[in-house]
Formats: structure tokens, C-alpha cells, sequence
């Protein structure tokens, strides 16, 4: 065994027991909350409950970190752990997919780091080292990348990994294809308008107009009187101010906190290719680093919304089947290029994986607008309900007929899919628009899915399933002519068995050469 | 196309009481704790449960033959074909590179038909079993020796 280059049964870094403290401390501490906001001195059962506690965890901390070593030779990466119960986990070198190195805010003020081994098989399989210091990390890396070059030229003659650009192995120059500035990120969280937010700020605009002491009067004289009444006694002019300073003051401060959000996660944005993945580093107080594995690498989803269309400004996220790979749960997604001109996300794709956008999509059959319309009818009754109540008139509810009318029209207009080149693509959305490519030799299984409304109408829906069809990202053709659907249903299936067998025939056609 | 086997329906049929009774206790419950203290409630005691038996006597006595004239199977070249679905029809495709591995599971309703399920797995997130009910035991056995010829590991 080769001990001078390894690492042999190292413990973790002395600094582990000050940040395990910092991040346990509040559960410890939590029942003397009860007293500080009760402000009942004696409560003094709570402390006693705290001390008993930290009497119990402080020595299980010290023992985890003293129990706790790590060792990496040519061959594997051992991790022993356990007090009692003694646990030694061993991961072949080979396996480790990937190393990630993380540091949160208390881990920067540390100067140490989290290091994540993920391995390609089984998902419970992980290595999680927390916490060493950073050049610890580092050298980790540097140990296991070197062992695995070893273990790599062994075996020679095995498939080459995708690249990207030239990089030589000596040659460690990040090789960075896309990063962002503070200007950038700044203009991106102030074009993002993600709902999420918006409901967030309109939470904390209701906390905080709670001590406006003019407020709460008026909200009071609102309930005595009864809704009604109050709307009756304002003029029409003042009703659409309030409503409107209030609208526009929500809007202001979810604009303002999305902003800030968006430069905490994107600052410093950068993405980088290393062999065979592309690595992702971002994040203003704790930096996150991820990898995207190219051979897991499934679908790759553009977005945008109607600001950042007319600017030219698009999203790009991939989606992996995730280090675990088979089962799914591991499947994740993870934003490429948060923000970028369609030109520089074009010519991403075309390097990852030499496709070009089409410029025009097939439309699906306009009888989608018929059946969205009804939908929204639908989904509009609760809506339509309250208009009623609030106006006491009928005629208010024709005000929505227009309104779903158009929904369903933009919903149609803005659907579409083409194949082009072995892949798929599906545009869907106005407000949120993803326009998701898969490559047809991705493909899990295909469903051909109508139901008894969409035969009615002669309609049906194809299904594309890969291994990393994260929740709420399915890329589905809705609704689309029932003839058409069978023959793209048929058509994607050709392909695909094709493109194995095309596949298979390389390969044996290889192994054949090479006899 | 192949067909399940007929006795499917009894399966089905078994398990389509079950559900009924199962609803129908728990409608019976809320009936008589809830709905019967109301004053305002215009049913009688029981109404409940029987518009559950009723309607489910009817589910029960049409839908297992209507499932089982829609239920089709296919082993083709190189995937599995399945086309399924009364009110929505579902047509899927399974390569079987794409297989990761197979189950017969028979519970013990199947066991009393001798019956088992063929479980297929997909590394698919979405649609990701696919289900084969109603096979005659040897026969599952067969086509799970059968698949497991062609499930080849295979990357994702």
C-alpha cells in the first residue's frame, strides 16, 4: 500500500468541534427559548433541561470527531466512524464519480470545508466528509484524481470519456466556459419575477403593515362596518389607490428581495469543463460547487419569461439521472447558465452536444385551445364566485370570458415541438416557457396517453420518459392529433431501437477488430 | 396483440368488491356520526352507502370486462408493447435495453386464480413500472427468463 502518497487514518479537522457546536447549540438551546419569550423566570425547568442536554451531546460530539478517521490508498477510500457501534465504510477509487468540496458561511469564517464523495452506483453509497481544511480538500482531491489516472491507464483501450474543449491531463487550467458579473447576476434577479417571491413579500407586507397603528384602525372600522359598507362609503378613486400603492408596494419589495436572493445563490456564477462533466460554482455567503456529468446528462431545459424573451435572455438548466443513476430518486436538475443571450446558450448546446436549435416548432391542434378554455372555466369558478359577491352583479363575470379566452389562445400559440437529429424538442409556457431538448437515445419508455375528453376531440398526448424527469419537468406533446401522435409515437420508438442497435453493432464490430 | 387471461376478471371483480366495502363502511361511519346529527341532512339513514353499493355493484359488474377487452400485450423484436385504458387509453413502449430488472408478484387473490403480475422496471422517473397483470404463473416465469435475456446493463 502506498502510504506516502495516501492518507492514512486522518481525523477531520480540529475546527469540525467548533463549527459541529455552532450548528447544534440552537437545538440545545431551544427549550430556553420558552423562557426568554415566556419571560417567566421560573421557568428554570427549561435550562435545566438545556444543561442536561448539552451534558449528554457536548461528549458525543467530542467522541464522533476522536472515533471518526479517514484513509484513501490506490485502491479505496476508507471511512471508519462509530463509538459503540464501530462502522467502516469502504468506496473504490474507481467508483467516486465525483468529489464535491462545500462551504457554507460558518465553514468560510472556519476556513475549512465539506468533501462529498459521490459514487455512481448505489445512492446510499456517499462519502461525506465534515469537515476538513481547505488545503486538506484539495489535497483529497488531488490524491484520488491521481490514483484514479493510475487506475485509468491500467486499463487501456476503454471507451474515452466526452470532451469538451482541449484539455490536457498535466494541464489543470480551469477551463471556464461561461461566467457571470455582479452586473449580470444583479440584472437577472431583477428579471426573474418568480411567483414564489412574490407570495413570500406579500406575507411579509402583511406582518409588517400589522404595526402601521393607522392600519389596524381602519382594518377594524373594514370588519364593523362589514366589507360592504366600507367599499360603498369610498369613492371609487380612493378604492383604486389603496389598491393599487398596495399592489405596487408588494410588487417593489418581492422585486427587491429577488434581486438580493438571486446574487446570494448566482454571485460569482461560473461553469467550468473538466473531463467528461461540467462544473457549476456559485453563491455570495456559501459557495456551492456541483457537477453535471455529461454521460448522465439527460435533458437540458431552456427558460425564460416574457421580459427576458424580449431582451433576448434565456435560462439553461440540465438535467442528470444523478450520481445514484437507475432508480431515479437521485435525478436532479441544475442550472447551466443562469442568464445569457440566446446565441451564447446556442452555442453551449452545440458543444455539449453538437445540436442546433430549431428556429420553428410544430404546432399542436388548435382544439387544445377548446379543451384549455373549459379547463380554466373550471378553474376560474371559485374566482368567478368571489367577483360575484364583491360586485353583486352578474354581468361582471363577462369580464373573465375574455380573459380565458386569451389564456387559452397563448397557450396554444406557445406549444410546440420539432425532431430534428436524434432529438426532441417541447415548448411549452408563456409566462414560464421551457423549451425542453432530449435526445432520442435517452428515452426510458413512451406513452401514448388520451383520455375520454381528448378522444372526443380525435386528440392525444405522447408521453417522453428519461431518467431524470424531475418533478414538474415531464416534456410531454399535449395534445396533438390522434394520427399524428401515433405516428410520432411509432416514429420516436423506430429511432431509438435504431439507434441501440446501431449502437450494439459498434460495439461488437469493435470488440471484433480487436481480436 | 395477446391477451390477458379471462380469469383476470375475476381478480378484478374480487378486488372491486373489496373497494366497495371498503367505502361503503366508511360512508356508513361518516353517516352515522356526522351526517345523522345534522338536521338539515335530507337523506334518510344509509343513503349513503347505498348510492356506494349501487354504484359500485354497477363499476363492478361492467368494468372488469371492459378492462380485459382493452388490455393488450405485445413482445415485439426489440420493445415491449402495452396498450391499456377504458376512459384513458395508454399505449406504452418499453425497450427492453431499457429493462432494469423484472418481478412476478402475486398477491393472494391472484394466488387463488393462479395468476401472478410482471413488474417491469425502467430507470423511467415517470411512468416507471410497468405492470402486466393477469398471467398464468408458468407463463410470467417464462417471459421473465424470457426478458431477462435482453436486459443488457445498459448506461442511463
Amino acid at each position: 500500500m502506498n502510504h506516502e502518497n495516501g492518507i492514512w487514518e486522518k481525523r477531520l479537522h480540529p475546527l469540525t468541534l467548533v463549527y459541529r457546536l455552532i450548528t447544534t447549540l440552537p437545538n440545545i438551546a431551544f427549550p430556553i427559548v420558552f423562557v426568554l419569550y415566556g419571560g417567566n423566570t421560573e421557568d428554570w425547568i427549561y435550562i435545566i433541561i438545556s444543561i442536561l442536554l448539552g451534558f449528554f451531546v457536548l461528549p458525543g460530539l467530542f467522541l464522533n470527531y476522536y472515533y471518526f478517521d479517514y484513509s484513501i490508498t490506490d485502491s479505496e477510500v476508507i471511512i471508519r466512524s462509530g463509538i459503540f457501534s464501530k462502522k467502516e465504510r469502504h468506496i473504490k477509487i474507481e467508483r467516486i464519480q465525483n468529489i464535491s468540496v462545500t462551504q457554507n458561511f460558518i465553514h468560510k469564517i472556519l476556513n475549512i470545508a465539506k468533501v462529498q464523495l459521490e459514487t455512481a452506483g448505489d445512492a446510499t453509497t456517499e462519502g461525506v466528509l465534515d469537515s476538513v481544511s481547505k488545503a486538506d480538500a484539495h489535497h483529497i482531491k488531488e490524491v484520488v484524481k491521481a490514483y484514479q489516472n493510475e487506475k485509468e491507464a491500467e486499463k487501456t483501450g476503454e471507451n474515452a470519456e466526452l470532451l469538451i474543449g482541449n484539455e490536457s491531463k498535466e494541464e489543470e487550467d480551469e477551463n471556464v466556459i461561461f461566467s457571470m458579473s455582479l452586473m449580470d447576476t444583479i440584472r437577472y434577479g431583477a428579471l426573474r419575477f418568480r411567483p414564489v417571491v412574490l407570495a413570500a413579500s406579500a406575507w411579509i407586507f402583511s406582518m409588517v403593515s400589522q404595526f402601521s397603528p393607522k392600519w389596524t384602525e381602519q382594518l377594524e372600522q373594514i370588519l364593523e362596518s362589514g366589507y360592504k359598507d366600507y367599499i360603498k362609503q369610498l369613492d371609487v378613486f380612493m378604492i383604486t389607490l389603496y389598491v393599487l400603492l398596495g399592489v405596487f408596494s408588494i410588487l417593489f419589495i418581492s422585486w427587491l428581495i429577488d434581486i438580493l436572493l438571486t446574487v446570494n445563490t448566482y454571485h460569482k456564477f461560473k461553469l467550468v469543463s473538466e473531463r467528461g462533466k461540467l462544473v457549476t460554482s456559485q453563491g455570495l455567503f456559501s459557495t456551492r460547487i456541483s457537477a453535471i456529468p455529461l454521460k448522465k446528462l439527460q435533458m437540458m431545459v431552456i427558460k425564460s419569461n416574457p421580459i427576458t424573451r424580449k431582451l433576448n435572455f434565456f435560462r439553461l438548466d440540465m438535467q442528470t439521472a444523478g450520481f445514484g443513476g437507475g432508480d431515479g430518486s437521485k435525478a436532479k436538475s441544475e442550472t447551466a447558465i443562469p442568464f445569457a443571450k440566446i446565441s451564447q446558450i446556442k452555442d453551449i448546446i452545440q458543444r455539449i452536444r453538437g445540436v442546433e436549435l430549431p428556429f420553428e416548432f410544430n404546432k399542436v391542434s388548435p382544439k387544445t385551445i377548446r379543451r384549455a378554455a373549459i379547463r380554466y372555466l373550471f378553474y376560474s369558478v371559485p374566482f368567478g364566485f368571489a367577483l360575484y359577491f364583491s360586485f353583486d352583479s352578474f354581468w361582471i363575470l363577462l369580464v373573465l370570458i375574455p380573459i380565458i379566452a386569451f389564456a387559452a389562445y397563448i397557450r396554444y400559440q406557445y406549444r410546440g415541438y420539432n425532431v430534428i437529429d436524434d432529438q426532441i424538442f417541447v415548448k411549452q409556457g408563456f409566462w414560464f416557457q421551457k423549451i425542453s431538448v432530449i435526445p432520442i437515445e435517452k428515452i426510458q419508455t413512451l406513452h401514448k396517453r388520451s383520455t375520454y375528453f381528448q378522444r372526443r376531440l380525435d386528440l392525444a398526448t405522447v408521453e417522453i420518459d428519461t431518467a431524470a424527469t424531475v418533478y414538474g419537468s415531464d416534456a410531454s406533446i399535449i395534445d396533438i392529433d390522434e394520427e399524428v401522435a401515433t405516428e410520432i409515437f411509432d416514429e420516436l420508438n423506430r429511432l431509438f431501437i435504431e439507434n441501440k442497435n446501431m449502437q450494439k453493432a459498434e460495439k461488437t464490430q469493435q470488440t471484433n477488430t480487436e481480436l | 396483440m395477446m391477451q390477458l387471461n379471462p380469469d383476470v376478471k375475476s381478480v378484478w371483480i374480487i378486488y372491486y368488491i373489496r373497494r366497495t366495502l371498503f367505502l361503503m363502511a366508511i360512508t356508513l361511519a361518516v353517516d352515522y356520526f356526522i351526517f345523522s346529527d345534522l338536521e338539515k341532512w335530507p337523506f334518510f339513514f344509509g343513503f349513503l352507502p347505498l348510492l356506494i353499493f349501487i354504484l359500485g355493484g354497477i363499476y363492478t359488474i361492467v368494468f372488469p370486462k371492459l378492462k380485459y377487452n382493452n388490455w393488450f400485450f405485445e413482445l415485439k423484436d426489440d420493445e415491449l408493447q402495452l396498450k391499456r385504458g377504458v376512459i384513458t387509453k395508454i399505449d406504452s413502449t418499453a425497450p427492453y435495453c431499457r429493462i432494469q430488472h423484472i418481478d412476478i408478484a402475486q398477491n393472494i387473490v391472484e394466488r387463488m386464480f393462479g395468476l401472478s403480475s410482471l413488474v417491469i422496471y425502467t430507470a423511467g422517473t415517470k411512468g416507471a413500472d410497468l405492470v402486466i397483470p393477469g398471467l398464468p404463473h408458468y407463463y410470467a416465469q417464462e417471459l421473465q427468463s424470457k426478458l431477462k435475456e435482453y436486459t443488457i446493463e445498459d448506461a442511463v
